[in-house]
């Protein structure tokens, strides 16, 4: 249509709610859709591209005050149409143990890094899936019960259950770690 | 017969109120009936108590946890440098462990991937420099106009314990480096919710008032829509100015600002090619106080910004552009002529700034009434290069505050809230009773809950404060 490269400039200047939640949300919803995908890096990055493809096509209004909340929920959506379309859902079904990582000691390691939160980090990835994505949501990007409930469409209550049995099966493995 | 009433109110490990109850996600009334049970438990607090410990070694490790996995080319080896130099993962696994695609599980690097390692890892620090470069560098640059930047946006690593966003790095390419834009971040608000949420006072860096007060939508209509081919006529902003006494200082006013760009048409956001449309861009905001009325008036918010940055101006807010439906609000404590300045009750008189006596004359535009302030906001139509300027004047018309609209009471409530939680010497009066009783008389229509969520927030600070 318009084909003055300044036009398509302005325009790609103009989306600055776009721009904002590309700055702050796209690291952390690859790293979200990538485990809901089971580690599928390039359709992760296909997801996430498209939820802020659906982003533009909201009004800034309707969406700015629960920008994260918004784009997580859509994230969760695009991701589970795939998985859907491709027939891998039940992969992912609640309540299955599915181990994204094989984590084993490793001995040699040469970086420096916090081995009790390597330990914790460890440990979390060895929770079923369900559990792993409702811990993260809650004390990785800081979302309340609410907020996970309408992104995961749990209930409340549905929340508050698999964080507790999560965080009681942690502090049990935790407990069992030697120092 | 109370030993048997204590056996049946015991609590059960299983229960997950006892989670609910260590994260602060209970109603009030629920929450003083459960702490009643608790009294009569000491298994159930024991419980409570390593609940909150591991939930807090969760919280810790899990904003360690490697943000990104790989990225694109585009986006650069930044990302892929971030995989490799993440702590806590294994290094030999080329993408640091979890996460990876099957066939890749259990792959050792080879000696020739110990290359990429090295170069990924130059290529991390570089990353980190180049943010950091990005994200000072445009300060400078704009300091024509920047007073007060309404890109907090950046900022966000120092909100104590949010680690995750420094890591959020901002493609390179699409920071322009010399426009700022209209985002007033509102992470601050996640932030401070998710420390009450765990029984702890958010450290005084993590509390930015400006975006807690930005973080809640207020009903401020925009200027008259397009047409119905997407022409417009008319200015892009509407601005939306209220003055009533400050709660926490009633002998001061409370000048709130609500800039609101005009909302576009379906059709015109899509000859723009999906994105967002610009209303306007090369947009500044200075606010102009008449020495008449005004005595001194400080910016509410923004108090990370160290002194020393701060040798301008704090009238003026430059907002890079500005897209469709966006709004920002501004907040100003006012004191006026006549009034003992602050600093003789010891606050730090530096914050205020004094009105300067080069105001426009307004009597020659209204006579008979007397302006407290302009807000004049200068900008360019996103095609074209013609500055055009609006004014927006602001009358004191001895509104209380208890008069004043929901809007204004809550944003009232939410910037006193931070004050407190800042420990601000402008608090003033305020106290968390007051902050919830403020946040109560605004809380409108609420759509969507925001504002009663926040109430809850600022009851369940209360112990938290004491």
């Amino acid at each position: 249509m318009n084909i003055e490269p300044e036009q398509h400039h302005v325009g790609n200047d103009s989306s600055s709610l776009v721009q904002e939640a590309v700055a702050r949300h796209q690291a952390p919803l690859l790293r979200y859709a990538t485990r809901l995908l089971g580690g599928d890096v390039e359709r992760a990055r296909d997801v996430v591209q498209d939820t802020f493809v659906r982003l533009m096509a909201q009004p800034a209004a309707a969406v700015e005050s629960h920008l994260a909340e918004w784009v997580f929920t859509v994230c969760r959506n695009r991701a589970h149409d795939v998985l859907r379309k491709e027939g891998r859902m039940k992969r992912f079904e609640e309540g299955q143990a599915e181990r994204l990582t094989a984590a084993d000691p490793r001995p040699g390691r040469t970086l420096e890094r916090n081995e009790q939160h390597e330990t914790v980090l460890r440990l979390i990835d060895h929770l079923p899936h369900n559990q792993q994505e409702v811990i993260r949501l809650k004390f990785q990007n800081g979302f309340s019960y609410q907020e996970i409930s309408r992104i995961t469409s749990l209930s409340v209550t549905n929340v508050g259950f698999i964080l507790h049995t999560a965080i009681k099966a942690l502090r049990r493995e935790m407990a069992a770690q030697p120092d | 017969m109370e030993n048997e009433e204590m056996m049946q109110n015991t609590l059960l490990p299983d229960d997950p109120r006892l989670t609910a109850y260590a994260l602060d996600e209970m109603e009030p009334a629920e929450r003083m009936e459960f702490e009643k049970q608790l009294q009569q438990d000491a298994t159930a607090r024991q419980m409570v108590a390593e609940i909150r410990a591991t939930v807090a070694s969760l919280a810790n490790a899990l904003a360690d946890e490697p943000i990104s996995l790989s990225m694109p080319a585009a986006e650069g080896e930044r990302s892929v440098a971030h995989a490799a130099i993440i702590p806590g993962r294994d290094f030999r696994r080329l993408d640091g462990g979890p996460l990876v695609p099957e066939g890749m599980l259990g792959k050792k690097i080879k000696f020739p991937h110990f290359y990429y390692l090295v170069s990924g890892l130059a290529a991390a620090c570089f990353a980190v420099f180049f943010v950091y470069w990005q994200r000072t560098a445009p300060l400078h640059e704009n300091k024509k106009y920047l007073e007060v930047p309404l890109t907090a946006a950046n900022s966000t690593g120092e909100a104590g314990g949010i680690k995750v966003e420094l890591h959020t790095a901002i493609p390179a390419a699409e920071e322009s480096g010399s426009l700022l834009s209209v985002q007033v971040d509102r992470a601050s608000y996640a932030a401070i919710r998710r420390f009450i949420q765990q029984g702890q006072r958010p450290p005084v860096n993590a509390v930015k008032i400006e975006e807690l007060v930005n973080y809640f939508p207020y009903d401020y209509a925009g200027p008259e829509r397009a047409g119905s081919k997407g022409e417009f006529s008319g200015p892009p902003f509407a601005a939306h100015l209220e003055v009533a006494s400050a709660p926490w200082a009633p002998e001061h006013w409370l000048v709130r600002i609500g800039l609101k760009g005009r909302e576009v048409s379906e059709a015109a956001r899509l000859a723009a090619n999906g994105t967002l449309v610009a209303i306007a861009k090369e947009v500044s905001m200075q606010v102009k106080f008449n020495p008449v009325v005004v005595q001194a008036y400080r910016l509410i918010g923004y108090e990370h910004r160290s002194l020393a940055k701060d040798d301008f101006n704090r009238d003026s807010i430059t907002a890079g552009e500005i897209g469709a439906g966006r709004m920002v609000t501004a907040l100003y404590e006012v004191v006026p002529v006549g009034i003992e300045m602050p600093v003789a009750s010891g606050v730090d008189a530096l914050k205020y700034q004094m009105a300067k006596a080069d105001y426009p004359n307004s009597k020659a535009r209204n006579p008979g009434s007397t302006e407290m302030l302009t807000v004049q906001i200068r900008y360019q139509d996103p095609v074209g290069n013609g500055r055009n300027q609006l004014e927006f004047p602001l009358y004191d018309k001895g509104t209380r505050f208890a008069d004043a609209t929901e809007d204004f009471k809550f944003a009232s409530s939410v910037a006193a809230f931070g004050m407190i939680l800042r420990d601000s010497p402008y608090k003033g009066l305020a106290t968390l009773a007051d902050v919830a009783a403020w946040g109560r008389a605004g809380v409108g229509r609420d759509a969507g809950g925001y504002r009663n969520e926040f109430i809850g927030m600022v009851e369940r600070s209360k112990r938290l404060l004491q």
